[in-house]
């Protein structure tokens, strides 16, 4: 396993504060689906080299989680600039090979040997032929490696993390590598060349035991050597050597520098940033020479802790600064998470709470900028105060802001896209009744919205809190005005179909001919349609025994109609296993109508005598089964049915048909055999009755019995031990063996 | 005996009514047994470098403390390849002397929450980890404690660990036992542990409302009747460490480790509220956080009036009389904020 030193092992965590943040996040409303409340998204307007930075409600860095880059960073630019230079002297692969693969390291000392002292060797027979190991851009290639290699063993070690004696000791870089390196800068005549050993001289100092002087050698030279990545590559050691010195205003200073002008680092300086104390922080202020210098410093200070100030001082400073809109977005994707208000109630309510939450330093912050026009992205500001002040319930101003971004855009889809949504929202905002006008207006905008990818992190803006909550909208609204249709059709709610007149309501409305385009949408947004609704009613019919009507429900229902139960219904088990029914061999297959249609056939026997015993057992069976405690779950299985709603709970859970059922074939019984039978299957039934009632009523401390002795096994055990059943109970039921204390 | 003691001293408490006499006769009882039935004082600590200050030391020597419970290392999931991985192990930059160092690993549940984990191998390598930080440190120990906030998902996980553990160090062990662990013992389990350390202080969710999370007597007393149905033996850890709790816009931002109002008192940027509550009056940053104008922070502490109430509580609640009560955590600002009351420890565990 690879450690990396540079890395900060993460803060320790104590017995106090580990077990109190979990409390602490929780608290925090901390969800998984961040993008679920955000509308705004900051790709559509700033550069990447932000984007770790952009706000993330439980990643530490947006999109990635963790940097893990701290060895691979700059690896492209390293192989890029080294093929520049060799000038095709070593093919792609080669050059590859050297530089980035760690099984290089044996060829590139012996081909080190070879150039320094002559020395022929394995490596040399290697490579010689394929490279020209007398060119000097080869030779400048591998002499080069062959340091940096020297230097990496301090700076990329590999250790096993359990491995606590030798884990906190990595080799510093001795004094001798160090000069060699130093002289290999100090005698380069190549530029290219000489740059680099600058580097590895400053990484050199760094990992060795006088890193103090990374600084002195750093001062002394810095003005020899190009302002590139290297360079800021080298200043960030810098700040690390100040950070380990305690000195965090230079630190934090050298680390804003970076972050301004080397992007792949900005992740890096934006985690190393880290004012102590007041005057830290006003020291370093006082270092930054520049307004560039000053903005970047401020952008960090946004980052960490307070985007609305900085954005404020560097709007003072210099208002076309990137970092301020780049701060602009995380300060509204911080308001977002800071609003996140469900819509239980009414649509008012909830814009009241929105209101009253908005963060108004924000507000005022983003409406002055906005209004100035002076930033170099205007309509970023204005898309921006006008989604604020859709927040705010002032929906002419927001209109006013986004009608000026309208003008400012560039012609890019996801700002198009974005700003359409932005519009969306404050046009439904605005609304606090739906009638036709209303639905005219929102139609064309809400079949763009619903057409859009809800994924969130594959489409180009943030649109799946827009789908969401606009349907939650629309719903209040609606339900406002007691249109139950329209309210249950924009948010589905499992409890609807409880309710007989509004199961009834939506048939006819989805039954209705020439449906107008609103209504159509709203169709086309519902996921429930006529077959789930008569299979619904089918199932509920079948719970209160009313077959007939069941049956002609369910041949109603389409191809659920079909849809095949998973073991055989009829059947009625001494042990009841699901699964293990469901794998059993079964020649018959049921569907929920042939199923309905047999017990209808059943009924109708007992009802003329035939079979009877038999009728009522298999009858009692098929209702024990369609029970929560039975084989055929999968029959109320449905869109409509949430089997943990309470509703439904009851009716599931309830065995009273199979009792009753089990009651008349113990009547009909003519032997023993028969009623030793009707009598435990009533043992179970009152065994899930008890579990029934008690389950939800007992506490962790006194959870329901296993078993009690259930009035079924009292009269088995008294008046049936004669039978082959009681015997079957006895070899496949382990409770009521310990109930007649077989051993 | 044991049982007698306890009752005795009970009814000591509950009836504060008694002469002199019966006084004498139930101190006599008490201070014969004492010799073999008296509760220790100990210490955890809990800082990644072990080297203690003066007042520290002064502190194990006054209360002739025996053991000392040292935080080793903490085990969390390598965020890169999610395997479990040793955090911040203890530096040992100070000789430990008479001391008896018991260990403290503490595991981070979700390394116990992954399905996959391979807990024989997760044990043999703390294990292997103790010893080598004990090899280099000079320390010998019989004693282990683990730590582990453990759920319903976790716990055969735990369960497992602490089995394996067993059997690999050969070593007596111990482990941290929270308050819900105690309440709902038939479903959270009870590990395999010679000794469970009840952990009593953390009852309460973190807020921006005026309860401290640390201790609330009406927390703790829907779990105080639990103790007495808990199998395993416990010794009691007290709390007397602070933090401050970080608010903005009534939402908990932050815990500041050991922040009290004290704190922030000599500087004027931050107000002392009546309710001790701080008001940051200008943006600033302190202690290595930034405080937004109008931000609060909400101190929470242990005052010895808790300490004494919680210690009154526990011992007429717990099965048996704890064998010592350990104090989280040693540390020279924790001891400093209790330095007008003298003796104060022992002041506590007069109470058991």
């Amino acid at each position: 396993m690879k450690a990396k030193f540079l890395k900060r092992l993460l803060i320790t965590f104590s017995i106090v504060i580990s077990a109190s943040l979990g409390i602490l996040f929780a608290c925090a409303g901390g969800d998984w689906d961040w993008f679920g409340y955000s509308n705004f998204t900051p790709e559509t307007f700033v550069d990447k080299s932000y984007s770790p930075l952009f706000y993330s409600a439980n990643e530490m860095f947006y999109g990635i989680g963790h940097d893990e880059e701290y060895i691979t960073r700059f690896n492209d630019e390293i192989k890029n600039d080294w093929t520049t230079y060799l000038e095709n002297k070593l093919n792609q692969n080669q050059v590859n090979y050297f530089l980035l693969n760690d099984s290089s390291t044996a060829d590139i000392e012996g081909l080190y040997q070879f150039i320094s002292k002559n020395a022929k060797n394995e490596s040399f027979n290697k490579w010689n032929g394929k490279i020209n190991l007398t060119d000097q851009k080869v030779k400048d290639f591998i002499e080069f490696i062959y340091f940096a290699r020297q230097v990496e063993k301090s700076s990329i070690n590999t250790y096993d993390p359990w491995d606590y004696e030798n884990a906190p000791k990595p080799p510093k870089v001795d004094a001798t590598l160090i000069s060699q390196i130093q002289k290999k800068y100090q005698t380069s005549t190549n530029p290219f060349i000489k740059d680099r050993y600058w580097f590895q001289t400053v990484k050199a100092f760094f990992y060795s035991n006088s890193k103090p002087e990374t600084i002195t050698f750093f001062e002394k030279t810095k003005n020899e050597v190009p302002k590139n990545t290297l360079y800021y590559r080298a200043l960030a050691y810098i700040a690390g050597v100040y950070y380990k010195d305690h000195n965090y205003a230079q630190s934090n200073y050298l680390n804003s520098i970076v972050f301004d002008k080397c992007l792949p680092l900005r992740v890096v300086t934006a985690y190393n940033f880290h004012p102590q104390e007041e005057n830290d922080w006003k020291t370093a202020l006082d270092l930054a020479k520049t307004n560039d210098e000053k903005a970047a410093l401020w952008a960090l200070l946004g980052y960490y802790a307070d985007p609305a100030r900085a954005i404020n001082e560097i709007f003072k400073i210099n208002p076309q600064n990137p970092h301020i809109d780049y701060l602009l977005t995380r300060l509204v994707n911080l308001e977002e998470e800071n609003l996140r208000i469900e819509i239980n109630e009414s649509a008012l309510k909830y814009k009241t709470e929105l209101k009253n939450k908005l963060n108004q330093e924000a507000i005022s912050v983003v409406n002055s900028i906005a209004q100035s026009e002076k930033t170099a992205k205007p309509y970023l500001w204005n898309m921006a105060a006008g989604y604020l002040q859709t927040l705010n319930g002032n929906y002419s101003l927001a209109k006013s802001y986004l009608a000026k971004a309208e003008k400012q855009i560039p012609q890019t889809q996801s700002v198009k896209n974005q700003l359409r949504l932005l519009h969306l929202i404050n046009t439904l905002s605005e609304m606090d009744v739906m009638n036709s006008t209303n639905e005219n207006i929102l139609l064309p905008e809400l079949d763009w919205l619903y057409s859009q990818s809800t994924d969130g992190t594959t489409g180009d803006i943030r649109c799946s809190a827009a789908i969401a909550w606009s349907k939650r909208y629309v719903s209040a609204l609606y339900a406002a005005k007691n249109n139950v249709v329209f309210a249950e059709l924009f948010n589905q709610n499992n409890v609807f179909y409880q309710n007989s007149t509004q199961l009834e309501a939506m048939k006819s409305f989805l039954l209705k001919e020439n449906k107008t385009p609103f209504e159509k949408l709203a169709e086309s947004i519902y996921s429930i349609n006529l077959s789930d609704i008569f299979e619904y009613q089918a199932i509920m019919y079948t719970f209160e025994n009313k077959i007939d009507l069941a049956f002609e429900s369910m041949g109603k229902a389409g191809e659920l109609k079909d849809q095949l139960l998973l073991g055989n219904p009829f059947n009625g088990k001494i042990q009841d296993c699901h699964d293990c029914d469901h794998l059993a061999a079964q020649k018959t297959k049921y569907s929920k109508l042939r199923f309905i249609e047999i017990i209808q056939i059943m009924q109708s026997k007992v009802a003329k005598g035939e079979d009877v015993f038999n009728n009522y057992l298999l009858l009692a069976n098929s209702f024990y089964n369609i029970s929560y405690y039975g084989n055929a779950r999968f029959f109320y299985t449905t869109k409509i049915i949430d089997s943990y709603d309470k509703y439904y709970e009851t009716i599931i859970n309830n065995v009273e048909q199979a009792k009753s059922y089990y009651k008349k074939a113990f009547e009909a019984a003519t032997n023993d055999e028969q009623r030793a039978k009707c009598t435990y299957m009533l043992a179970k039934c009152e065994r899930n009755e008890y579990y029934t009632t008690n389950s939800g009523n007992s506490d962790w401390n006194n959870p329901p019995a296993d078993y009690l002795a259930w009035d079924g096994f009292v009269t088995l055990k008294t008046q049936y031990s004669a039978t082959k059943f009681y015997k079957d109970v006895i070899a496949e039921c382990g409770y009521f063996k310990k109930y007649v204390g077989v051993k | 005996m044991k049982k007698n003691i306890f009752s005795y001293k009970r009814f000591f408490i509950q009836s504060k009514i008694f002469s002199i006499g019966i006084i004498g006769l139930l101190i006599g009882i008490l201070s014969c047994n004492s010799a073999e039935e008296s509760t220790d004082i100990s210490f955890y600590y809990w800082k990644t470098i072990f080297k203690l200050s003066e007042n520290e030391n002064l502190a194990l020597k006054e209360n002739h403390v025996k053991n000392i419970y040292i935080r080793y290392f903490d085990i969390d999931i390598n965020p890169n390849n999610q395997k479990p991985i040793p955090l911040s192990p203890i530096v040992y930059k100070q000789k430990i002397g008479n001391l008896r160092v018991i260990p403290v690993v503490y595991i981070k549940n979700k390394v116990l929450l992954q399905k996959n984990a391979d807990i024989e191998d997760l044990a043999k390598k703390t294990f292997s980890y103790i010893q080598q930080i004990n090899k280099q440190a000079g320390i010998t120990c019989d004693e282990i404690q683990i730590d582990c906030d453990w759920t319903m998902e976790s716990r055969n996980n735990y369960l497992k660990f602490i089995e394996i553990f067993k059997a690999i160090s050969k070593m007596r062990l111990s482990a941290t036992i929270r308050l819900h662990q105690i309440k709902y013992y038939l479903q959270t389990k009870i590990p395999n542990v010679d000794r469970g350390v009840l952990m009593y202080y953390n009852m309460g969710s973190i807020a921006a409302d005026t309860l401290n999370s640390i201790y609330e007597k009406e927390n703790a007393e829907k779990y105080l009747s639990s103790l007495k149905n808990y199998p395993l033996d416990l010794d009691v850890a007290l709390p007397i460490y602070s933090w401050g709790v970080h608010i903005r816009n009534k939402r908990v931002i932050n815990l500041i480790n050991k922040a009290n109002e004290i704190s922030f008192s000599n500087d004027t940027n931050f107000i002392i509220q009546d309710n001790h509550f701080v008001l940051v009056k200008n943006s600033t940053i302190k202690y290595g956080y930034y405080f937004k104008e109008n931000d609060k922070i909400k101190p929470e502490i242990i005052s010895f009036n808790d300490l004494n109430e919680m210690a009154n509580d526990l011992s007429q609640n717990l099965k048996h009389k704890p064998k010592e009560i350990i104090f989280y955590d040693l540390d020279s600002s924790n001891l400093n904020r209790y330095r007008d009351e003298s003796q104060i420890f022992k002041k506590i565990i007069n109470h058991f």
